[in-house]
């Protein structure tokens, strides 16, 4: 049965409690460093309780498709076992070079739909336009 | 455990003979940041009235691919003779510090180094612009130093690995290091295979400084202070210096800067080309830029074996007081 409010709802609690009460209130220097970081921890698992979950799904859903593999319904230890093995599989494809030439776009555009979801959990605010790096006007 | 008061005895038994006159310690301040070497900030009075030096000796204990105080005090006398920007290393000290340790003194520069500072602080807005080309001829100085020039430089071809070629090299030690992490990551297999295919062809070796980038150098009002850093020093392709520095981590906030946050690539190339008397191919860089990006994103143990937690935030579970066996940096 689904808790209320939800983990995601009482992470942001957390972190809101630490960014806008402790950190405020906090002369030491290292200390505050500290909960800033702490306040960011608190932010990371708050998005991956909300979009972890989701994330792991649409990756099974993209593994599935590149590999010809099924995947298991998501959730629970069979699906992460599952999932932990296509990506071994995936990366020893990408190691040897053996993935058929016709998957290498699907191959790419994978791994940069993985970074966007990851960095949507550890980094939101990262820049991830290729093109981020403008020539001087 | 020897006394910060003996420490300070034996450092003004050592000046004072440097000096060859009467030097009286009035403060040994351990640096932070120092994880891989014991560090110091040493202020004395002598008959010329107050100084401060740096002092620096080998840690108990090293990382893979750091070389020892009496190497970095040799490489830096070198680098310095071709004219690079980096403080003067004096007297070479054995078992100053500890038993067994060897130390030397640095001259103390005023400036600023941390690397949101360089690249954001207001107060450092007319450096920035001086910042490429003062870089790109430090780099062009330490580069002139060779093999062929400099046989007896106690420096090996590490921390990217030994042997003649170093992108070869390279890419053998960025394997090693995906092996030693469990979790398969297909993006940085997608990324090793690129540079194993690329078969760069090696170039004449130089001395590399092997840590050079934002936050290893000092800014003053004027720009480049100095560089320094020097313990990942090695044999290898220039190239992977002016990668490192352009490696977006470095950029601190400032991500539509390339060279080390504070610069465009064209006009550092160019500066970098004139100085060193040979253009820039931006495609090695971007070679050693990519190998670059892997080592970092890729966690190595500092001592032990311990696992990390899954997820980009290894650096701030550190911070919060995990174990101190892992870190994402090669200098934890």
């Amino acid at each position: 049965m689904a808790q209320t409010p939800d983990a995601p709802t009482l992470l942001d609690a957390l972190a809101r409690f630490l960014g806008e009460q402790v950190q405020p209130a906090i002369a030491d220097p290292r200390l505050g460093f500290r909960v800033r970081v702490a306040t960011y921890l608190a932010g990371v698992l708050a998005r991956e309780a909300r979009l972890g979950p989701r994330h792991a799904a649409d990756e099974a859903a993209r593994l599935a498709g590149l590999l010809g593999r099924e995947a298991p319904p998501p959730g629970g230890p069979p699906f992460d076992a599952w999932l932990a093995e296509a990506n071994r599989a995936l990366a020893s494809a990408l190691r040897d070079a053996t993935l058929p030439p016709e998957q290498a776009g699907a191959a790419r555009a994978h791994l940069f739909a993985t970074l966007r979801e990851a960095l949507a959990i550890s980094q939101p605010g990262f820049d991830l336009r290729l093109d981020v790096e403008r020539p001087p006007d | 455990m020897q006394s910060h008061d003996d420490l300070s005895h034996r450092i003004a038994d050592r000046l004072t003979a440097a000096f060859q006159a009467e030097i009286s310690v009035r403060s040994v301040r351990p640096l932070v940041g120092g994880a891989c070497q014991d560090g110091f900030r040493v202020d004395f009075e002598g008959p010329d009235g107050a100084g401060r030096l740096a002092l620096r000796s080998d840690a108990r204990s090293s990382l893979p691919g750091s070389i020892d105080r009496a190497a970095e005090f040799a490489v830096i006398e070198a680098a310095r003779a071709q004219g690079a920007l980096t403080p003067a290393a004096r007297w070479l000290s054995a078992d100053l510090v500890r038993p067994g340790a060897t130390a030397y003194f640095v001259d103390w520069l005023e400036g600023e180094a941390i690397g949101a500072r360089v690249t954001r602080h207001p107060a450092l807005a007319a450096a920035r612009p001086a910042l490429p080309a003062q870089l790109a001829t430090t780099l062009a100085a330490i580069h002139r130093v060779t093999p062929a020039t400099h046989p007896t430089l106690p420096i090996a071809r590490a921390p990217f690995g030994r042997g003649e070629h170093p992108a070869r090299a390279a890419v053998g030690f960025l394997r090693v290091l995906l092996d030693q992490v469990a979790r398969p990551r297909p993006a940085a297999e997608a990324a090793l295979r690129w540079l194993a295919d690329q078969r760069l062809p090696p170039g004449p070796p130089t001395l590399v400084h092997g840590d050079f980038r934002t936050g290893n150098f000092m800014v003053g009002p004027t720009g480049l202070v100095g560089v320094f850093d020097w313990e990942f020093a090695h044999w290898g392709d220039p190239d992977e210096d002016l990668a490192w520095l352009c490696v977006r981590d470095w950029r601190f906030g400032q991500v539509t800067l390339p060279v080390g946050g504070v610069g465009h690539r064209a006009p550092f190339y160019a500066a970098y080309g004139e100085a060193a008397g040979r253009p820039v191919d931006p495609a090695r860089v971007h070679f050693w830029e990519v190998a670059g990006n892997l080592r970092w994103g890729s966690p190595r143990p500092c001592r032990g074996s311990a696992t990390p937690p899954r997820g980009t935030t290894w650096s701030c579970w550190r911070s919060l007081g995990a174990p101190p066996r892992w870190s994402t940096r090669r200098c934890g």
